[in-house]
């Protein structure tokens, strides 16, 4: 099929500073406990946090990790901007690539951040753009859960 | 546009370009695919000078280029091929940038099919742009309109 090609953006506030949502991004241990989609697992494998650096992890149902995710971090602003490109392969196959900007600013209205996460993806899948929405929108509330905790504590 | 919606300054936009050659797809894979072919139309332009290159067409691999336009500054160009299906289509990201670092990036799609007599090319290109005085979406475009019409100029040799 031809390739299918779609801009996704969506905005969060979250009541947690820049610093402490950027670093919640910023190892691959936070992002282990929020971004895993429910009845997913995610294994990482390599993890470089840094202009440059490669990561690479498995996810997939519970004991099946079939697709290999691979994320090449090309701009990294502390607290202010994450801007990655990511491949979902099962096997050779390449099922979609992306690139994501995560950008975080302070939002003085709530005394939180806001967060605009944009996913410029090229899917060979129909479902997989589907699926990047739903993924991602369901991603981003658990994030909110994961900082909620704190929030409240502080 | 898409990109009002953004906070701080990335902008993020499409481009989508078509062609129709006189050549069948096979000739067309060549031109991108054959390091010689691609230096003629696709890295050696007027007006460039180019310091460094190479290319490594498998998935996986990576093109390079350091080059400067003109009396321009030194600008890099690293190519990272996704898939490659021989004959149908590429999927590449490359980014661009100063020594400083990256001014864009940008994720590819180039599709070759048999049209009539000839092939069509379907180039989808989605751009982020990362910096105040970066090229953008319209000078980006004229960039690759100029590229697609010295493909045609290769074909026709």
């Amino acid at each position: 099929m031809s390739p299918l090609h779609e801009t996704i953006v969506l905005e969060r506030t979250y009541p947690a500073t820049p610093a402490r949502l950027f670093a919640a991004w910023a190892s691959a241990e936070a992002r282990l406990a929020w971004s895993a989609p429910d009845g997913a697992q995610l294994v990482f494998d390599e993890e470089d946090f840094r202009p440059g650096g490669v990561e690479r992890s498995r996810c997939g149902p519970a004991g099946n990790l079939m697709f290999a995710l691979e994320s090449r971090y090309i701009d990294i602003r502390k607290d202010r901007l994450i801007h990655w490109l990511e491949t979902c392969r099962h096997g050779e196959t390449l099922l979609s690539s992306c690139l994501l900007t995560v950008e975080i600013t302070a939002d003085p209205a709530s005394g939180g951040a806001r967060l605009v996460l944009t996913d410029q993806v090229t899917a060979f899948d129909a479902e997989m753009i589907a699926g990047n929405r739903a993924g991602w929108s369901a991603v981003l509330e658990k994030l909110s859960a994961w900082l909620a905790p704190a929030a409240a504590r502080a | 546009m898409l990109g009002s919606a953004n906070l701080i300054d990335v902008v993020h936009s499409d481009i989508h370009l078509e062609r129709l050659y006189p050549a069948g797809p096979d000739r067309v894979w060549q031109a991108w695919a054959d390091d010689a072919s691609r230096r003629r139309w696709f890295v050696e332009g007027e007006g460039f000078e180019i310091s460094e290159y190479s290319f490594a067409f498998r998935v996986g691999g990576q093109e390079r280029g350091r080059f400067r336009f003109k009396d321009g500054p030194t600008i890099y160009n690293e190519t990272a091929f996704l898939d490659i299906q021989p004959g149908r289509r590429i999927v590449y990201a490359y980014t661009m940038g100063y020594d400083t670092g990256p001014f864009t990036a940008s994720l590819a799609t180039i599709e070759i099919r048999p049209e009539g007599q000839g092939s069509r090319l379907v180039f989808h290109e989605q751009l982020a742009l990362l910096t105040d005085g970066a090229d953008g979406p319209e000078i980006r475009t004229a960039g690759w309109t100029d590229l697609l019409d010295a493909l045609g100029r290769e074909l026709s040799v």
